[in-house]
């Protein structure tokens, strides 16, 4: 056998009982592969890992790195007794990364990935070029999961408290526990999170009826699903397509972040903004709280959640009532209706921004997009579904596809019916499939009560939660990287989740417990594999197995859905739209947060530590309000409010957002911890408990009342309170900073970005030297950018950035190479905002080198700027002299504090920085040298675009180009060549390898974005900024090269 | 003064009256001291069995100070740098304040010692000994800064160009580089001229001796000298080359450190003004220093005679006129900012004087600029009271002076996202206290053990050693 030296690697480490990691490098050789994964799968070990097999396993590894002449230590001759690779495994090479496709469920829905392992651990996860639904891109918590498997505040056993007291017990107890109760051979309930897994489906129809089926997660889109029930008789949901689109209209929906399809859509979106084909699509924007959607807005209005029906019927109105436009057919009971929107009294800017869309709409037919948020209604679903249709925008931008669960309850009724199941069928025994309904739920589900009445539950969790406590069997959650599964993306695309590690803490997938509780005794791997022949019907599914798996993506979709629905039937629920919603008090909104979304991620420091891509506040949630409530109530940010609704209330500080709706305050959900881990606890406040089964999204008549305390929010940007002069100075430097146009501005002069600021000639007292290699370069489309932050967090992966906690952050020390800058500009009630990510400019006349006493810092004959860790002695003058102050020093020892298992997940090719040194980003050096050695190997020219900065991997909307300004023709020489690009600063002369390409807006005609636009610009030509820097003597460049050299 | 101005020049420097004061005609010692009285005031400073009560108080409080800097020094190093308040906008703070706080005040004591030798300004003979002490305490305290603010003070030996296996070399063009030999180059230079000088002093005390160790370690500094005139003629020559030798690096210390910020790239330390400008402040703070400590000196040890009145109406006017070309160079700066055109840089300094460090800018202005004015009036120049609260008051706006330089400037530099404040922390504050402790745990040391005034060159200012023709003078005076 091929294997045989793993096999007796495996066999030594469960002499000593324990279990050990798996390495899934081949899955080409099938008999031997299918032969080794029934070894490992009946072969699992019961004792949950601990630091001593960790070492175990790094032995063993550590010898097959020194037998094939790597070294590991340098040092000394490993004095232990090890247990050599007799032969090395075919196909696998110690020390290299090896890449598995995977697939990873957000909000019900999977997003191809493809994950890195690196001697049989997860270190690392990006987009799935092959996946359409990701398109190699990859949001935030895509990034950050590869976290979760080594974060050692999981669940690590089976608790057992089935006869009373809690004991710590193992799989097997549990395994035995279900085998020899009979509960599960008569009816029990599921209350699992959203799927839309098809085995684990296939699962549940092989219970039949001795199974009822419940979902609910806190954040879910099933208004939406409601309303397309409605009107298509069958559970589908809209699957946009913004290449297409001319216009997109987003009622409260942020596609570009808080959606399944969030991957999918930013680089659809990215797409449709570029000018290669044309002007970009315009966006307009309605919607309480800003989103990163809405910051990417042409035409972004601020109004009250509950007023976003009012204002797309209001847009009903225009289209249907004042531009006379025909209804379609099946729809003439809807006149009347539409006729009393033409009442609603909405205010003058929205109405404003409401007929430039109309006459976009009808102007556009077919070629626009209305899309709403699942926050809204379902009436708000249907009408937008309708216009769509009317605008003949279905089938063309937007098409339906089916929901890969049809037989459910929706999630808004999971308790109720859940309650009803217990009390009408007598059903006493309930497995919950992940989550904490306990906390989760609205508080007047009596959840609490329910689970009390069960004789029997089993709760599958990752942390050990207050819906643990009441459970009677607590078992642990195997993440996705390590477990078999599969998922539908939200296009309708099919794939498969396959592990890279066997489950650390021995737990178990979703899929493997009911597997185990319908008495299926396949292993997770056999029965993935054959429902996935089931649903291919291919007449080889051993190769089409094999083929998902290297591909990870198949050309098995969800059905698409194309008949017409019955707009009809949305007379009964659209007429709630007629009239506007009352205003008492503040209207509270609640949202997923935008990096731990709904507090599953709450302990993943990597999130909590990632800034809000909008508030750009780590850690803490807040209380949102806009400047108007703030102005009226006499709050600052900062101060600690308590925020009531009914009799509920709960504390939290207060963050002034320009943008925000008055009359709105919205929060965000999934913290409050108190025991769930070290990181997530003490961090933020509960939000679940306000909401209620009849507000789950949003409820109005709440307050805000001042506690008199205030709070430091650990805020990356503003760090403190700014005062008038530094405001003014901001808004002065903005524009020469974020350099930004209308389309037709852009148009008349396409380098409007280089006239921006005076530029002094660029001399040198001497001869820079020239070398005739790579010379590698950066380019970040600001036209692109979404600002989602995904390039954040995909750089902590790839560089092992320590997580460095609030307290570091509120005194200024994020360690983040590279940080996403978010400004607004113009009116705080409704402000433009612009984001722009800065890492490392990589100057070629550095000013940080210049100042190093001990030359830690130097050039590269390619042109990067390279940190020497080893030589810093951390003087810090390199960060004082850099003008974008990307450097970042390491107060302490961050890496002091980290327990063994959360090390599994460095990147092994990354220095781990010490206390007393300075860092930054350094383009992904480790990866440009792979590449160039690769290229060696194979005695050729390195290709355009082959190496990859972790940045530009992830990012959704592929913003970030990199390459070799020297080659002809390199993407990114084409890109610094277009006249949109620019370099920050550019009059310091620090010549940076990093540009920047302009912003470039569509505002609608006649719309007062596009009159102050050009108001500006018309000021600039002659003053402004431009006028200053003509002004500026030139001395002022010269000395500065005269202190330089 | 009518007189020697009638005599030829060639003979003006043999003739010139150097008992006296040149300007006020007052003789330099009071009270018709003579060469024994003197040796008597000084030696018995270090020879009476007990110090003055204050003196314990003082040293108390000042090994009490010096404890305290090295229990921060140990947290620091066992910790990290975070323990202090930097940050990335802000990432030099009290460290590099203090550091060159302490370097301007030894400034005072190498041009009292130096430049004023060399100019014959033989009133300095009073207060040079105590200003060159304060001179080499003052950098001990500056010099600590510099190698323990940086990450990893293990390697800090690194910015030495030590030859070494690994071949590696210091950058040259760092201006940190430049400190380094600037810094190493004064504390040499002053530490030997101020030994030298003291030698014939040591061994005044060393005859002077009861006790077996004082003799014995007098003695030992004292190097032999035994007063010969051939010992006298290279010591003079000596003296004077020393004093040559230390004469430039008055201007070339501060100017050396003022590249630390000029030679950046930031907007408030990217201007030319800063060398004059941080050595005027620097001679500023210094004399400011030298006040602060002769007048508490001068009451404590019973030196009314040897530094009178006099000498302070002298280091006040020079504490007038430096701190107006300070005011100037602010002003300056202001005007440049404007007239520059650099939108950035003229920024900075209206965060400067109205942004969130206004206040440190204020209190800078009103102690450097406003408080010394007082010195236009005589009164002020020779009230002991009023020169000792302003001479405080200078150097807590001349701190404050470094603090506006490095902190406000970077709080607010080029990219509005970056922009923090900056709060010093406890361990800031405990080890700016502690900097001061270790300062005056040396120089109480110096008061109480060796000779505070250089009695040789004291003598020499007397009408007795000028029997040709000053001999006259003190007659008349003493009549």
């Amino acid at each position: 056998m091929k294997n045989s030296s793993s096999v007796i690697s495996r066999k030594q480490l469960q002499g000593s009982g324990r279990t050990y990691w798996r390495s899934l490098n081949e899955f080409a050789g099938s008999a031997e592969y299918e032969e080794m994964m029934k070894r490992e799968f009946s072969a699992v070990a019961t004792e949950a890992i601990n630091d001593t097999t960790r070492r175990d396993f790094l032995r063993v590894m550590g010898a097959s790195l020194a037998l094939a002449g790597i070294g590991i230590s340098g040092c000394t001759w490993p004095r232990e007794k090890i247990a050599p690779f007799a032969n090395r495994p075919e196909g696998y090479s110690p020390g290299t990364p090896v890449q598995f496709a995977t697939t990873m469920e957000h909000m019900g829905y999977g997003t191809g990935l493809l994950a890195t392992s690196y001697d049989g651990r997860p270190i690392k996860v990006d987009g799935n070029p092959r996946h359409p639904a990701s398109l190699g891109g990859a949001q935030m918590l895509h990034q950050a999961s590869v976290l979760n498997v080594y974060d050692i505040d999981r669940q690590k056993s089976y608790t057992d408290r089935s006869s009373g007291a809690a004991t710590e017990r193992d799989r097997s107890a549990f395994v035995n526990w279900v085998a020899n109760n009979q509960i599960f051979k008569g009816r029990f309930a599921v209350l699992a999170e959203s799927s839309s897994s098809p085995t684990l489906q296939s699962l549940r129809r092989s219970l039949g009826d001795r199974v009822l089926w419940f979902e609910y997660e806190p954040v879910s889109r099933d208004n939406e699903r409601d309303a397309m029930q409605l009107l298509f008789n069958q559970a589908c949901h809209p699957v946009m397509d913004l290449t297409q689109a001319s216009v997109v209209a987003s009622f409260d929906d942020d596609f570009l972040l808080n959606h399944p399809a969030s991957v999918m859509y930013s680089k659809q979106f990215a797409q449709a903004r570029s000018l290669d084909s044309g002007a970009p699509t315009r966006l307009y924007c309605f919607e309480s709280v800003m989103s990163v959607t809405g910051a990417n807005a042409d035409h972004r209005r601020p109004l009250r959640t509950a007023e976003v029906g009012a204002a797309l019927a209001a847009l009903a109105a225009e289209i249907f009532v004042s531009k006379r436009h025909p209804l379609p057919p099946g729809t003439e009971n809807l006149a009347s209706l539409f006729q009393q929107y033409s009442g609603l009294s909405l205010d003058a800017s929205v109405m404003d921004a409401i007929k430039l869309l109309a006459t976009d709409l009808v102007s556009l037919k077919g070629k626009a997009i209305v899309t709403v948020g699942p926050r809204q209604p379902a009436a708000v679903h249907i009408l937008g579904a309708m216009i769509n249709q009317a605008m003949q925008n279905t089938g063309h931008t937007v098409r339906y596809v089916s929901d890969p669960v049809q037989d459910r309850f929706s999630h808004s009724l999971a308790f109720s019916e859940l309650a009803a199941a217990a009390s009408r069928e007598g059903v006493r025994n309930l497995v919950i499939l992940g989550g904490d309904p306990v906390a989760s739920a609205p508080q007047d589900a009596g959840v609490e009560g329910i689970l009390g009445g069960m004789e029997n539950i089993v709760h599958l969790t990752s942390h050990a939660n207050a819906t643990s406590a009441l459970a009677h069997w607590v078992v642990p959650r195997a993440e996705y990287l390590e477990s078999w599964g599969d998922a539908y993306a939200w296009d309708g695309t099919y794939s498969v989740t396959q592990p890279l590690i066997e489950p650390l803490f021995d737990g178990m997938s979703p899929l493997e417990l009911l597997a185990l509780c319908a008495g299926d005794e396949r292993n997770a791997h056999d029965i993935v594999m054959q429902n996935f022949s089931e649903l291919s019907g291919s007449t080889d599914p051993e190769r089409d197995w094999r083929r998902i798996l290297h591909e990870g993506s198949s050309a098995i979709r969800l059905a698409a859905h194309s008949e017409t629905g019955n707009f009809g039937l949305g007379l009964g629920p659209m007429t709630a739209l007629a009239s506007m919603p009352a205003t008492q008090g503040l209207e509270l909104v609640f949202l997923p947060d935008n990096c731990i979304f709904d507090g599953r991620y709450a302990n993943n420091g990597w999130l909590q530590e990632a800034p809000d891509p909008v508030t750009k506040l780590t850690w803490d949630n807040a209380a949102v309000v806009s400047f108007k409530d703030a102005g009226e109530l006499g709050l600052k940010d900062g101060d600690v409010v308590k925020v009531s609704i009914g009799n509920v209330s709960t504390e939290l500080p207060v963050v002034i957002q320009p943008g925000q709706a008055a009359g709105s305050v919205s929060l965000s959900m999934g913290y409050g911890h108190s025991k769930l881990g070290r990181i997530a606890d003490g961090v933020g406040s509960d939000i679940f408990m306000l909401r209620d089964s009849e507000h789950p999204d949003f409820i109005p008549g709440g307050s805000l009342s001042r506690t008199g305390r205030t709070m430091e929010l650990a805020s990356v940007q503003d760090h403190h309170a700014i005062d008038e002069l530094g405001m003014k100075e901001r808004e002065r430097r903005i524009p020469t900073l974020v350099r930004e146009a209308d389309y037709r501005h852009y148009k008349s002069s396409p380098d409007f970005a280089q006239h921006m600021v005076h530029q002094p000639a660029d001399t040198q007292l001497f001869v820079t030297p020239q070398f005739n290699g790579h010379r590698w370069g950066m380019s970040i489309d600001l036209n692109a950018c979404t600002g989602c932050g995904a390039c954040l967090v995909a750089c902590v992966a790839e560089n092992n950035i320590p997580v460095v906690g609030k307290q570091r952050v509120l005194e200024g020390r994020e360690l983040h190479w590279v940080r996403v800058d978010r400004y607004f500009s113009g009116d705080v009630a409704n402000p433009q905002s612009v984001h722009m990510p800065i890492a490392c400019q990589q100057c070629e006349n550095a000013p940080c080198e210049q100042v190093c006493p001990v030359a830690a810092t130097v050039h590269s004959d390619e042109g990067l700027n390279d940190m020497v860790y080893n030589r810093c002695v951390g003087t810090r003058y390199c960060s004082n002299n850099c003008p974008y102050k990307v450097r970042r020093f390491n107060y302490f020892n961050y890496q002091k504090t980290i327990s063994d298992t959360e090390r599994l997940v460095k990147n092994p090719e990354v220095t781990v920085r010490s206390r007393g040194v300075m860092e930054k980003c350094t383009y992904c050096v480790q990866r440009i040298q792979n590449a160039k050695i690769r290229a060696k190997v194979e005695k050729r020219e390195l290709r355009d675009g082959e190496i990859r900065t972790a940045c530009q991997q992830t990012c959704p909307s592929d913003a970030i180009t990199f390459g070799d300004l020297s080659g002809i023709g390199t993407m990114v020489s084409q890109r610094h060549a277009d006249p949109r690009s620019y370099e920050i600063l550019g009059e310091l002369s620090n010549r940076t390898r990093t540009r920047y390409m302009a912003r470039v807006r569509n505002f609608a005609e006649g719309s007062p974005e596009l009159a102050a636009d050009q108001a500006r610009l018309a000021a600039g030509a002659h003053g402004g900024g431009h006028g200053e820097g003509h002004e500026a003597p030139h001395g002022e460049d010269a000395s500065n090269h005269e202190a330089e050299h | 003064m009518a007189k020697t101005i009638t005599k030829p020049l060639s003979q003006l420097s043999t003739e010139l009256d150097n008992t006296r004061d040149a300007i006020s005609q007052q003789p330099l010692i009071t009270g018709g001291k003579g060469f024994a009285d003197i040796t008597e005031i000084v030696a018995r400073v270090a020879e009476y069995p007990s110090a003055p009560k204050a003196w314990y108080i003082a040293f108390g409080g000042a090994i009490m100070l010096f404890g305290l800097l090295f229990a921060m020094l140990a947290y620091l190093i066992s910790t990290g740098v975070g323990v202090w308040g930097v940050n990335t906008p802000v990432a030099w703070g009290f460290a590099i304040v203090n550091f060159v706080f302490w370097i301007g005040i030894g400034h005072a004591g190498t041009l009292i010692s130096a430049i004023l030798y060399l100019f014959r300004q033989k009133w300095r003979t009073g207060i040079n000994r105590f200003a060159e002490a304060m001179t080499i305490f003052a950098v001990f305290a500056a010099g600590i800064f510099p190698l323990v603010h940086v990450g990893r003070v293990w390697v800090v030996y690194w910015i030495f160009p030590i030859p070494n296996q690994q071949q590696l070399w210091p950058q040259f063009r760092s201006p940190l580089l430049w400190d380094v030999f600037a810094i190493t180059t004064y504390l040499l230079t002053s530490l030997l001229f101020w030994y030298m000088g003291m030698v014939p002093d040591l061994a005044t005390f060393r005859d002077r001796a009861k006790t077996k160790l004082r003799k014995i370690m007098y003695g030992l500094f004292a190097l032999g000298w035994r007063g010969s005139n051939r010992q006298w003629i290279h010591y003079e020559k000596a003296y004077l080359l020393l004093a040559a030798l230390a004469t430039p690096l008055v201007l070339s210390v501060h100017s050396v450190v003022s590249f630390d910020f000029a030679t950046s790239q930031l907007p408030g330390w990217h201007t030319t003004i800063f060398p004059p400008y941080f050595v005027a402040g620097a001679i500023f703070g210094g004399f400011a220093m030298v006040v602060f400590l002769a007048v508490p000196a001068r009451q404590l040890f019973g030196l009314r005679n040897l530094i009178t009145l006099q000498h302070f109406e002298h280091m006040n006017k020079i504490i007038l006129g430096t701190g107006m070309i300070v005011g100037y160079a602010y002003a300056m700066e202001f005007f440049i900012a404007w007239y520059g055109g650099n939108a950035l840089e003229s920024f900075t300094f209206q965060n400067r004087a109205f942004g969130p460090y206004a206040w440190a800018y204020w209190i800078m202005v009103t102690c450097n600029v406003f408080i010394p004015q007082v010195f236009w009036f005589k009164k002020a120049r020779t009230n002991l009271w009023i020169m000792w609260i302003v001479s405080i008051f200078v150097n807590i706006g001349m701190w404050f002076e470094r603090f506006v330089i490095v902190v406000s400037s970077l709080s607010r530099d080029f990219l509005p996202s970056s922009w923090d404040y900056y709060v010093p922390t406890w361990v800031d504050l405990c080890t700016l206290a502690g900097s001061f402790g270790l300062f005056f745990f040396f120089f109480l040391l110096f008061c109480r053990y060796l000779p505070i005034v250089a009695m040789a060159e004291v003598k020499a200012v007397l009408p007795e050693a000028h029997p040709g023709h000053g001999g006259h003078a003190a007659a008349e005076a003493k009549a």
